[in-house]
């Protein structure tokens, strides 16, 4: 499978112009590959980059290795007509327009499906790290099609006396950038190739009521996140709940569109980090037919820098009842780069955003665990358990 | 004979310095008049943070609620929720005063709110062992007067005995606000 991907991707930087003016061009052929969406529906939009670094060179570059990427799976529009449809609904990240507008910009663009994608972070110092994100929006569907969330370091395929490091960024950044597409591809478009990648076992929840039942999760809302203190604490807090919503995906969980979700809270003047009345839930609940809330907070996001770094994140998430607003699961973690190492310092954890991926993962599996008999059960008064005291 | 009781007092000696080092005291009051069968859903109002720590604040909220829920004792309001009751209170205040704890009781549909400070979320340096201290006041206050009916001061500290005697690192700040968490909520329910 890994070759069949290998070809792909070389097929795809092979392939000259994927993005000719106001065209869609035709995808490669690619022998083997068995496509569970139809030719015909693979007209694809790569929307503009969300660049939460701040360097413009390099976001041209993730876009232009994304493009790149991307072309082998799917006809692509030309870049210079999203560009203006983006420019015409006066937006410029496609997670904050409407859900009316998310319409329009599908009917001007006569496309199937948006790719949306964010670059959270990329930096060089000693050793490189890339976090990257990316959502798939589907014509007239409600739900996220997909999501994705890679980060990756140049620590990362290091071998006996340091080989395989790599020291720049671009190689770093254009294998997040391969492996996130590959990703989609795998489990979106390819016919039986769908398969978590991630291994790591359940973390037993702080808090799960017995009423949940997994199986019968619905449809849910992933809130934006909040961010505690720090530099880049709205920037971190984007980031995961971008990798809230990728997990939640992996494990086949129905994610409510982000633009249904700002353009609610937005209406609701609910727009403060953190903050959910009443109202705004409830309008998820009756308009948007959302079923269960996730949203949490992020505390810690760092690294101590130098030759090994050493990330450090910390946060905490919790599942609502969007009709009632009662806590359904609550369970928060902190871990560092090096809490899971094994002898000889293996299994240590260089990238943030990582650790962060794989802590969300170990949540979450614990959220979702299936239970056998779910038995509805009401919160004792605190009498109950302080006993006779009057 | 004697040999083997003084192995055994020497033993018993190391556990109870063991568990001195790693539990401190506490204090609590508790109104007696208060009929504590009456609550039944609880609002935590974000911990004020006196320590350097800046996440000191939310990451023991969290574990609070986290714990509250655990025990089963009590049901919890979303934070999200407390959060916007608060932010439409004038100036967004995070100590509300008597009148405020009132409306916020209604708004909320509580019959108590938790309130707090964490004094202390620090990792002191005793000779090459980095330990973990946790301090947080918390108290309860009924929303039908505004008056304190519970509160309490826990201070938990993560050295553990591998820490200590063989120099490797303590437990992460983290673990030790989870077990002051559960210690506070433990009293509570108890």
């Amino acid at each position: 499978m890994r070759r069949m991907f290998l070809i792909i991707l070389i097929l795809a930087a092979g392939h000259p112009a994927g993005w000719a003016a106001g065209s869609l061009q035709p995808m490669p052929p690619v022998a083997g590959v068995e496509f569970s969406v139809p030719e015909g529906e693979r007209r694809a939009v790569l929307l503009p980059l969300q660049d939460r670094v701040g360097d413009s060179h390099l976001a041209l570059e993730t876009a232009a290795a994304f493009r790149q990427a991307l072309s082998a799976v799917a006809f692509l529009k030309d870049p210079a007509v999203v560009r203006d449809a983006m420019r015409r609904l006066r937006a410029r990240n496609v997670r904050d327009i409407s859900p009316a507008q998310l319409e329009t910009l599908f009917a001007e663009l006569q496309a199937e499906w948006l790719f949306a994608p964010t670059l959270h972070e990329a930096s060089e110092g000693l050793v490189p790290t890339v976090i990257l994100s990316a959502q798939v929006f589907r014509a007239g569907e409600e739900d996220v099609t997909w999501a994705g969330f890679r980060s990756t370091s140049g620590l990362e395929r290091r071998r006996v006396l340091g080989r395989g490091i790599e020291v720049d960024l671009e190689p770093v950044l254009q294998r997040a950038v391969n492996d996130l597409v590959q990703d989609y591809a795998r489990e979106a478009l390819i016919r039986g190739a769908a398969g978590c990648r991630l291994t790591r076992k359940a973390h037993a929840p702080g808090f799960r009521r017995e009423s949940l039942d997994p199986a019968q999760l619905g449809r849910v809302a992933v809130i934006p996140f909040d961010a505690s203190t720090g530099a880049r604490g709205a920037v971190n807090a984007e980031m995961l709940t971008a990798l809230a919503m990728a997990e939640l995906y992996r494990h086949g969980v129905r994610v409510a569109l982000p633009t249904m979700v700002s353009e609610t809270l937005r209406r609701r003047r609910n727009m403060i980090p953190g903050e959910l009345g009443p109202e705004a839930r409830l309008a998820l609940f009756n308009t948007h037919d959302v079923d269960q809330i996730f949203t949490g907070m992020i505390e810690v996001f760092d690294s101590q820098g130098g030759i090994e770094p050493k990330p450090a994140v910390e946060f905490g998430a919790r599942l609502l009842a969007a009709e009632n607003g009662k806590i359904l699961w609550m369970d928060g973690l902190f871990e560092d780069g090096w809490t899971r190492k094994r002898l000889f310092l293996t299994r240590r954890t260089f990238a943030g955003g990582r650790l962060a991926e794989s802590m969300m993962h170990a949540i979450v599996t614990g959220a979702l665990i299936p239970v056998d008999n779910p038995t509805p059960q009401a919160a004792p008064p605190l009498a109950q358990a302080k006993g006779s005291r009057p | 004979m004697l040999h083997k009781s003084r192995t055994l007092m020497m033993a018993t000696l190391a556990v109870t310095l063991l568990a001195l080092g790693c539990v401190m005291k506490t204090t609590q009051y508790t109104n007696p008049d208060f009929n504590f069968g009456f609550v039944e859903r609880i609002a935590i109002i974000p911990l004020e943070n006196l320590a350097q720590d800046g996440d000191a604040g939310v990451r023991s909220t969290r574990l609070l609620a986290t714990e509250l829920l655990a025990s089963g004792a009590v049901d919890v309001v979303e934070p999200g929720e407390v959060t916007a009751a608060l932010n439409r209170l004038p100036g967004g205040i995070t100590l509300p005063a008597t009148e405020q704890i009132i409306s916020l009781g209604k708004a909320l549909n509580v019959q108590a709110l938790l309130l707090g400070t964490v004094a202390q979320s620090e990792t002191t340096v005793s000779g090459r062992v980095s330990v973990p201290v946790v301090t947080i006041d918390l108290r309860m206050v009924e929303v039908e007067t505004g008056t304190a009916v519970w509160a309490a001061t826990q201070s938990e500290r993560g050295s553990t005995a591998s820490s200590r005697w063989l120099g490797t690192a303590g437990e992460p700040l983290s673990e030790t606000t989870r077990r002051c968490a559960k210690a506070l909520v433990e009293r509570l329910v108890n």
